[in-house]
């Protein structure tokens, strides 16, 4: 004897598609699906969209970031690594392995000042190198 | 970017490609690390002059090809734990047997394009006694091609390998969601033919 059921039994009558255990497994793929096509998308948009604006110059993004040691720093913005060095207290040698966050938090200078120090410097070595401060 | 990327990041560039090997290594293992940023980020420093080429580009291959291996093993010893009743049951089979001819191109695939399904795969090829020789040839062009895309990219694109890097794994997960939904709609409609099938 068939199960009573209400609404959903007439639906699967309908279409015999929605029976069986493929039903649940196939629509929840197709929910799941939609969802990680929503949110990648959109995210992948927005991605697409902020880089369009970085590069025509409408956003101006800080390219110094925390994981950068002072070598790196020296070697992808030709800045002459004694005068990072200098500016942000550090000794003249040694620790060559810490980030740039690390070295702000020993000095405890404040990390936007500490940016900024680096910044000037960045853009004062493609002034007199005639070039922009992007790596 | 998350605390362990910046750590990694750093770390990157202090160990060199050592670094790069053993991440690739854990992350192909499933322990959850940030390896597509990585070898984004390694393909820039090589621009940079700040890694050498060739030594990157071979410990990211190795690191991740004995990451795979590593995980199919966990597999195959894996399925030894299980329940005979389960190993032996005709679902199991039956995807032993569906995984013997989609194996090596699932394999392949999921090095480079379909990433988050690497791991499972591998898992999969494992528990299911999949050739070892098949599996460690897909293993190995399939790696080949992730490490030469993702580590030309971040080369290509030095300047910008944050946002690649970002780009990349929203565009990896817009994929997976096509490959879901193409998977239900299969389901429904194969579902479809066999009902009207049994109406005829």
């Amino acid at each position: 004897m068939r199960p009573r059921c209400w609404r959903w039994c007439a639906v699967s009558d309908r279409w015999p598609v929605l029976n069986g255990w493929r039903r649940w497994v196939g629509l929840g793929a197709l929910a799941v699906g939609a969802l990680l096509i929503v949110f990648f998308g959109a995210r992948a948009w927005h991605a697409w969209t902020y880089a369009q604006r970085v590069a025509s110059g409408e956003l101006q993004v800080q390219t110094l970031r925390g994981w950068m040691t002072l070598s790196y720093i020296a070697r992808v913005y030709h800045v002459p690594e004694a005068d990072l060095r200098a500016a942000l207290g550090a000794p003249a040698s040694g620790f060559e392995d810490r980030s740039l966050k690390e070295w702000l938090a020993e000095s405890g200078t404040d990390p936007e000042e500490g940016r900024r120090r680096v910044e000037a410097l960045i853009l004062k070595a493609g002034g007199e190198k005639g070039v922009g401060a992007q790596p | 970017m998350s605390e362990i990327s910046e750590l990694l990041l750093t770390l990157l560039l202090n160990q060199g490609a050592a670094l790069l090997g053993g991440v690739l290594f854990f992350a192909a293992l499933g322990v959850p690390l940030p390896a597509t940023l990585l070898l984004l980020a390694a393909g820039a420093f090589v621009r940079h002059g700040l890694l050498p080429v060739a030594w990157t580009v071979a410990a990211a291959w190795v690191g991740a090809v004995l990451g795979d291996v590593g995980c199919y093993l966990l597999g195959r010893w894996g399925a030894h734990r299980l329940p005979t009743r389960l190993t032996t049951g005709v679902a199991w089979q039956r995807a032993g047997g569906l995984f013997g001819r989609w194996g090596a191109a699932s394999v392949f695939v999921t090095r480079f394009l379909l990433t988050p399904l690497a791991l499972p795969v591998n898992l999969l090829a494992g528990s299911t006694r999949y050739a070892p020789t098949r599996f460690v040839l897909a293993v190995v062009s399939g790696e080949v091609v992730w490490v030469a895309l993702f580590a030309g990219l971040g080369y290509a694109f030095a300047d910008r390998w944050e946002w690649l890097a970002q780009l990349a794994a929203d565009l990896v997960g817009l994929l997976l969601g096509v490959v879901v939904l193409g998977l239900g709609v299969f389901l429904l409609l194969r579902r479809a033919q066999r009902a009207n099938a049994r109406q005829a």
